[in-house]
């Protein structure tokens, strides 16, 4: 067959009918079709959330003797949230979470970035000295928290090694100590995490323009100049969403301070999640837990929305600086080469 | 009980109290027809008709060739020395099997019983031991009855978890329940236990039987299977804490002529509290070749409650409780502050970084010889032997078992130990209802005197005896050591309860929290015992006042009896 003949047959070919759905609308069908993804997006979400609202208005527990569908005998209301909101141990586990995710995401920001910046050149071997460096991210957190509950004990090799370093015998209380164990708990996390920032930023300073880069280095900018006025802008919004993601993560942290010193001694490393698996899993009380958690998750989705908002005025700013000025004409053409080179 | 239906009054004693000597002698005609005779007349007197009715001369034959002494219906065989762990019909394993061979033939037993169990208890039920032993004892159990064991695992870290998610989702995909003792009022009040005292009114366990029942008598029998007036485990275990020490550091003439020099005192093992905080600060030296620990108690998060309340429970006579009759917390006195200090006061002579290590570190301490004394568990002499070198690093052959200390109240020397954790077996609730008996004959039968004492007798678990009859038998003591198991005797009728009531982890959780923040100089032990007061109270209005009164008030019984002071001797 020849292309003309091809070209004929394309043409003259019947055009193909959809199936008859016996009769339903085209709509019907295909919700029909994602209605069934749809009902386990619903269970998987909304059920467990649904139930989480129901039993945070009860003082139940799995020992109540009766079910959970029987929670509504022990109904009371706000008083789970009330009890929660007055609770010195509530907010002391906050406080504790948020002071962790500042110091662990900011350390791992920055050392991160500078690793990020290391491995930006290329050198002999920088792929496998990039897989090292990412390895720490695949070990299953219970085993880095086993690992470093070993290595932080009195007699472990931390301090034996600085006793080696010092000269003299060093007990350094990692996990004993309440003014060292959120440190300890830190460090835990800076080393398992700090690859996954790396990772990011890495991948999106790899992503920068190349020839703008150069051409600033062209037009005799500096090392600092085209880090401070090109990179770190445009880098911007990938920094966001690297500190987004880790924050996120940091909130929910339970591995290394459980594993470590079960959230002790006392509760000196106590975050949120550690304190609500006590309420759960040790105290039983799944409605009061319930409540807390729903109060976590109303505080969380709203710092997340104030979290949100820097990364879409970074792209604002990124664009007009793309730009060059604030133009609408200018603006729109920008933003059309973007969409043609999208569709390309 | 009556006298008539205690176990073996109606046996003579050769039937029961088969001596390793004894085992080894042959059968004769005479003792045969004599055996054969007695087991009759005592399957009459112990009203089981209908059961006796399995035991004819046929039978008699069958026993003798399947390797059975005369007079028993089962038991292990193949190995010297099996006869003792086997069973006359009129026994509480008999009594067992007998109803279970009757459900069976009525249709009301399941082909498979399912049964919940610790990973590290497995074992103990299908190995092989020792050398020669023809079946394990889940094998004995299929063979007798015709029913399989199927085992599903669990673990101490998930146990309560796991078992708490079953009863909210009344999960009734297995048969037999484990669990620790201080979990007993959370399962029993959540449903998940089935109470077992109809059962136990029915086929007559041995328990408290002087001679084959738990050591202690009544109030171990309380402790360990009931709580609020019920009965919801069958025991299998014995983790009461016993106080291990060096023995060749209290029998050396120079550490006695020291000590003696510095105390005016003679050294010796310390029966009272104060004493032991001599002894301990004597031999603490942290920068000899060998650094030497005076009280390497656990101190860790979860594990070192245990060592408030020993110092706790010995503070009264008989007993010092933790909660008031009205149910309000009873800590935040004398008794409470004192313990809490003491606690606090011997982490200065524990070995580095004791808040963050458990047993198995203890352990190892002990092993390597820096421990000179400290409260554990009752394996820990049967695992730091030459042959664990994970754990004895040659010091475990120095190690002597003894009674906690004590105080001296009233004149009376009061030395309690106190139960952590406790292996222990219920019938779940939530499986179908024509399983339960069963399920709970399958206790009774496997934890019966003689059967139980079998099963303590492998090592290959860590399921430990509480039977009086357990401690003579010479496998068990072979398998912990003629000492540890003297001390054991001693130890056991001294046991204190842990809280057992609904809520349990949560009054322990308050307490432990509050003793770490103590322990590291965040709070002073007064404080400590106050918060734990507050925070008791709370719990128990939480879970409802009246309630938790009623239950506290039924856990009395089960603390050792007023009189039941001493030792006052160290055991060695």
């Amino acid at each position: 067959m020849t292309g003309i003949e091809a070209e004929q047959h394309v043409r003259q070919a019947p055009r193909r009918r959809l199936p008859d759905f016996g009769g339903r609308s085209e709509e019907v069908v295909s919700r029909l079709t994602i209605a069934p993804g749809q009902l386990l997006m619903l269970f998987i979400v909304a059920f467990p959330a649904a139930v989480a609202i129901y039993i945070g208005f009860t003082e139940w527990t799995p020992t109540s003797s009766d079910n959970v569908w029987g929670a509504y005998h022990y109904w009371h209301w706000f008083d789970g949230y009330w009890e929660a909101l007055r609770s010195g141990s509530f907010w002391h586990a906050m406080w504790l979470t948020v002071w962790f995710l500042a110091v662990a995401v900011g350390v791992e920001f920055v050392l991160g970035f500078a690793l990020a910046l290391l491995f930006l050149k290329e050198f002999r071997g920088r792929g496998l000295v990039t897989l090292f460096f990412l390895l720490p991210m695949m070990v299953v957190p219970a085993v880095s928290g086993f690992i470093f509950f070993m290595i932080f004990q009195v007699d472990g090799p931390l301090n034996q090694g600085l006793a080696a370093i010092l000269g003299h015998n060093v007990q350094i209380h990692w996990l004993d100590d309440p003014s060292l164990v959120m440190w300890s708990a830190i460090t835990v996390d800076i080393w398992q995490w700090t690859p996954l920032m790396f990772l990011i930023l890495l991948s999106g300073l790899v992503a920068l323009p190349e020839d703008q880069l150069n051409q600033a280095r062209i037009l005799g900018a500096g090392f600092w100049h085209r880090f401070r006025y090109l990179m770190l802008p445009m880098l911007k919004p990938i920094i966001l969403i690297a500190l987004i993601i880790r924050a996120i993560e940091v909130f929910k942290v339970f591995d290394a301070p459980y594993l470590l010193t079960q959230g002790g001694p006392g509760d000196a490393s106590t975050t949120i999640s550690v304190w609500l698996y006590r309420e759960v899993i040790i105290n039983t009380r799944w409605g009061f837990a319930s409540a807390a958690a729903i109060i976590v998750l109303i505080i969380v989705s709203f710092a997340g929305v104030f979290a949100v908002r820097p990364i879409e005025q970074a792209q604002e700013e990124t664009l007009e600086e793309l730009v060059g000025g604030d133009t609408e004409g200018e603006r729109q053409r920008v933003e059309d080469a973007i969409a043609a080179e999208a569709t390309v | 009980m009556s006298k008539g239906n205690l176990e073996g009054n109606d046996l003579p004693p050769e039937v029961h109290d088969v001596s390793a000597n004894e085992s080894e002698k042959r059968l004769t005609r005479g003792k045969f027809i004599a055996g054969a005779g007695v087991a009759g007349a005592g399957l009459a007197l112990g009203g089981v008709p209908a059961m006796a009715k399995g035991w004819t001369p046929g039978s008699r034959n069958k026993a003798l060739r399947s390797g059975l002494a005369p007079g028993m219906i089962g038991g292990p065989v193949g190995f010297k020395g099996a006869e003792r762990y086997q069973y006359p019909a009129n026994s509480e394993e008999g009594r067992a099997i007998l109803g279970l061979k009757a459900l069976r033939k009525a249709g009301k037993a399941p082909d498979t019983l399912v049964v919940q169990a610790l990973n590290f208890a497995r074992p103990q039920f299908e190995n092989k031991c020792p050398k020669g032993a023809t079946l394990s004892i889940a094998g004995i159990f299929e063979k007798e009855t015709g029913i399989k064991l199927k085992f599903v695992e669990t673990n101490p870290a998930s146990e309560y978890q796991t078992n708490i998610r079953n009863a909210s989702t009344k999960n009734g995909s297995f048969d037999l329940v484990t669990g620790a003792i201080e979990d007993t009022g959370d399962y029993a009040e959540a449903g998940l236990l089935r109470p077992l005292d109809d059962y136990v009114a029915k086929y007559r366990p041995s328990w408290n039987d002087p001679r084959y029942g738990y050591l202690g008598g009544r109030s171990t029998v309380q402790l360990f299977t009931q709580y609020n007036g019920k009965t919801y485990w069958v025991a299998f275990d014995n983790d009461t804490q016993p106080f291990v020490y060096r023995s060749d550091l209290f029998n050396n003439p120079r550490e006695k002529t020291a000590f003696e020099d510095k105390y005016g005192q003679p050294l010796e093992f310390p029966k009272t509290w104060d004493d032991q905080a001599k002894v301990a600060a004597f031999f603490t030296r942290p920068d000899a070749a060998k650094p030497l620990y005076g009280s390497v108690e656990r101190k860790a998060p979860f594990w070192g409650i245990v060592n408030w309340q020993h110092r706790f429970v010995c503070s009264a006579d008989p007993n010092q409780y933790y909660f008031k009759p009205d149910g309000s917390a009873n800590v935040n006195n004398t008794a409470g502050i004192r313990a809490a200090s003491e606690h606090l006061r011997s982490l200065g002579w524990s070995e580095p970084g004791a808040l963050s290590k458990d047993w198995i570190s203890q352990y190892q301490t002990f092993g390597a010889g820096n421990g000179v004394m400290g409260g554990t568990f009752a394996n820990c002499t049967k695992l730091v032997v030459p042959a664990n070198k994970a754990f004895d690093k040659g010091f475990g052959k120095y190690l002597r078992t003894d009674v906690q200390p004590g105080r001296i109240i009233n004149g009376k020397l009061v030395r309690r130990t106190v139960i952590f954790y406790n292996i222990s077996y219920g019938v779940n609730a939530f499986a179908p209802k024509s399983h339960h008996e069963a399920a709970y004959l399958f206790l009774q039968w496997a934890g019966g005197a003689r059967m139980y004492t079998y099963l303590t007798a492998n090592p290959g678990g860590y399921q430990d005896p509480h039977h009086a009859i357990s401690f003579k038998d010479p496998l068990v003591i072979g398998s912990y050591g003629a000492e540890p198991i003297r001390a054991l005797t001693e130890i056991i009728p001294r046991s204190a309860p842990p809280i057992t009531l609904r809520g349990a982890p949560q009054y322990n959780q308050a307490l432990d929290q509050e003793l770490q923040k103590m322990l590291t100089k965040q709070q002073s032990p007064a404080k400590a015992m106050a918060n734990v007061e507050r925070r008791w109270n709370q719990i128990t209005k939480r879970l409802g006042t009246a309630r938790q009164a009623k239950a506290i008030k039924a856990s009395y019984a089960a603390f050792p009896p007023k009189g039941r002071y001493g030792p006052d001797k160290a055991i060695v």
